[in-house]
């Protein structure tokens, strides 16, 4: 079964260049249909799909999963385009099995203290390790279809959902394996700011990497593969 | 705007509201995460990011000064103190906007002393009230700053004032809380407690706009403290009293307890709490506060386990339930 991994972060943190990174390390072959390009991309998801050979206690195998970009969550209120795109962000988020949430660890050591952390990284780590997940999902009661333009990629999720929301009635989801990616470790500052980041996001797993470079993030894949939900 | 004048009832209404625009992702989250709110931060750094201080912008003031004010009508009782609370909030707001507008404006005296038992909600209420004034653009981050004599008075001469300095320069742009003030004048003619009210006073006029000072402690010895220095009494604008809570009120503050630490109560349990709430209000077995009615239920908490640990197999209902005779040894 498909499982999905949704990439989340403030802005300019780096995670399509981590998805692409992702994609071509596994081969995957990404959504065509929409462009990369980094203007038009601020608030449009997209996905690939992606398989991970295993090797676990039942035995080698792969997993499937749906990797997902998506755009930037913002501090405050934006345009409306951004708030329908984060709208669409926040229920993917609640659905999804997996979340990498891609923080900019130069720029954290850059500005110190919590202050380099933006507060939208703050509640995303909070959300996720301290919600009430079982009823966050049944409180979810589905996908409400937005009408503008995200209805198209949700339309191809909405099976992939509707599948877990049984999953979810039958009391067998928790919270998403939660991975912490410090990105933009071959900057200046960043090794401060790994350690910023590992002290203010408590109780998760912090992994160093560049997208850039593309170190660590054999790493991620490891990760995800090891910590699969539902076996 | 209407949606943020009430809790949202379901993670599908916070996305719609976020979808719409009346609350940012960050809001958005904390509602998911429930009661959670992202506050500036309580420590150390003085680092504001841009985004925290364009938050204090007045245009998004009215719309998140709500939020502050939500939690404190959710505070159980204290009827007199939340409406002079609104008061105080309703002028600042009113006197900044004015300004805005360049028409003429009282300068804002916000420095307040908080009396009554320990235990009324005093911290609570001032935490809140650095929240507020964050949210109506007051104060630049928020925060609430705590300090006792310890943090304060020092041990030689100049330290003192040092010591203040520190503590203020900590509290800019939030609350500074001083619990049990009075205890700063205590003591007799080789104690430093006079050099930190001298030192209190001058950060007072120094930094005015820049922080908000609130005294507390017992009634009695507040009102003894403000005649310590002549100046003192006339530089704070709300003295609020904060009475006990009433037995009711306790109740109900020991069934939200309860349900945060996911216990409940059998009908005898009920009554038991009733009779605990009685007595305390009375004064029987502590004061009529908050605080001891925690240590109470932890008390009955505790017995129960006790009362459990003979039954090699509970049940979940079993673990929930606190009865009557988990309150026993507290009423007998
Ligand atoms: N040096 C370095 N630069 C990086 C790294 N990852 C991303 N960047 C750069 O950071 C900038 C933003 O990267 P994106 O991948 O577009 O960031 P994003 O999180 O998708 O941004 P939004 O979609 O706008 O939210 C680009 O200039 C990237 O080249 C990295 O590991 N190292
Ligand atoms: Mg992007």
């Amino acid at each position: 079964m498909t499982r999905k991994c949704a990439i989340v972060g403030a802005t300019g943190c780096g995670k399509t260049l981590l998805f692409w990174r992702m994609c071509k390390m596994t081969k995957a072959d990404p959504d065509a249909a929409q462009t990369h390009s980094r203007s038009r991309s601020n608030s449009r998801m997209y996905s690939g799909h992606i398989r991970m050979p295993y090797k676990g206690g039942t035995g080698a195998g792969s997993d499937e999963w749906t990797l997902i970009d998506t755009p930037a969550l913002h501090d405050s209120v934006q345009t409306p385009g951004i708030q329908a795109a984060g709208a669409a962000t926040l229920r993917l988020l609640i659905s999804c099995d997996a979340v990498i949430h891609v923080i900019d660890a130069s720029r954290v050591g850059r500005l110190g203290g919590r202050a380099g952390l933006y507060r939208v990284d703050r509640a995303i780590h909070h959300l996720i390790m301290h919600a009430d997940w079982p009823k966050l999902r049944r409180s979810q009661n589905g996908v409400q279809r937005p009408n503008r333009e995200h209805a198209s990629w949700i339309d191809r999720f909405l099976p992939v959902l509707r599948r877990r929301t049984e999953r979810v009635r039958n009391g067998k989801l928790n919270s998403p394996v939660y991975i912490v990616a410090a990105n933009k470790m071959d900057l200046p500052w960043s090794r401060v700011g790994h350690a910023n980041i590992q002290k203010a996001c408590s109780g998760a797993v912090v992994l160093p990497l560049s997208a850039r470079r593309g170190d660590g993030i054999g790493g991620l894949f490891r990760h995800l593969a090891e910590r699969r939900l539902g076996q | 705007m209407s949606q943020n004048s009430s809790q949202p009832r379901s993670t599908r209404e916070v996305i719609r509201w976020l979808e719409e625009g009346h609350i940012s992702a960050v809001t958005a989250m904390s509602h998911l995460a429930d009661g959670f709110s992202v506050e500036p931060d309580t420590g150390d750094d003085s680092k504001v990011t841009a985004t925290e201080r364009r938050s204090s912008n007045p245009t998004m003031s009215v719309q998140q000064g709500r939020r502050g004010l939500q939690k404190l009508s959710s505070l159980v009782g204290l009827g007199q103190i939340k409406e002079a609370i609104r008061e105080v909030v309703a002028y600042a707001h009113i006197q900044q906007r004015r300004s805005q507008m360049d028409l003429a404006s009282q300068p804002l005296m916000l420095h307040s002393v908080f009396s009554g038992n320990p235990g009324t909600g005093k911290t609570t209420v001032a935490r809140i009230l650095a929240e507020i004034f964050h949210d109506i653009g007051v104060l630049e981050r928020g925060h609430l700053v705590e300090a006792e004599r310890a943090d304060i008075v020092g041990e030689y001469i100049g330290h003192t004032a040092q010591k203040m300095r520190k503590k203020v320069k900590a509290a800019i742009g939030g609350v500074l809380f001083i619990d049990e003030a009075y205890s700063l004048a205590r003591g007799g003619e080789r104690d430093f407690g006079k050099e930190a009210i001298d030192a209190l006073v001058k950060a007072m006029e120094d930094r005015r706009d820049e922080f908000v000072l609130i005294l507390a402690g017992y009634t009695q010895e507040m009102e003894w403290f403000l005649t310590q220095n002549p100046g003192l009494r006339s530089r704070f604008a709300a003295h609020l009293t904060f009475p006990d809570y009433s037995a009711d009120e306790l109740v109900r503050i020991a069934e939200l307890m309860l349900r945060e630490r996911q216990y409940q109560l059998s009908s005898g349990g009920q009554d038991a709490l009733r009779t605990v709430a009685g007595g305390l209000q009375g004064g029987e077995w502590g004061r009529g506060n908050a605080r001891s009615m925690r240590n109470l239920l932890e008390r009955a908490m505790r017995r129960q386990a006790v009362r459990l640990m003979n039954n090699s197999n509970p049940t979940r209902s079993e673990l929930l339930t606190l009865h009557a005779e988990d309150f026993e040894e507290i009423i007998h």
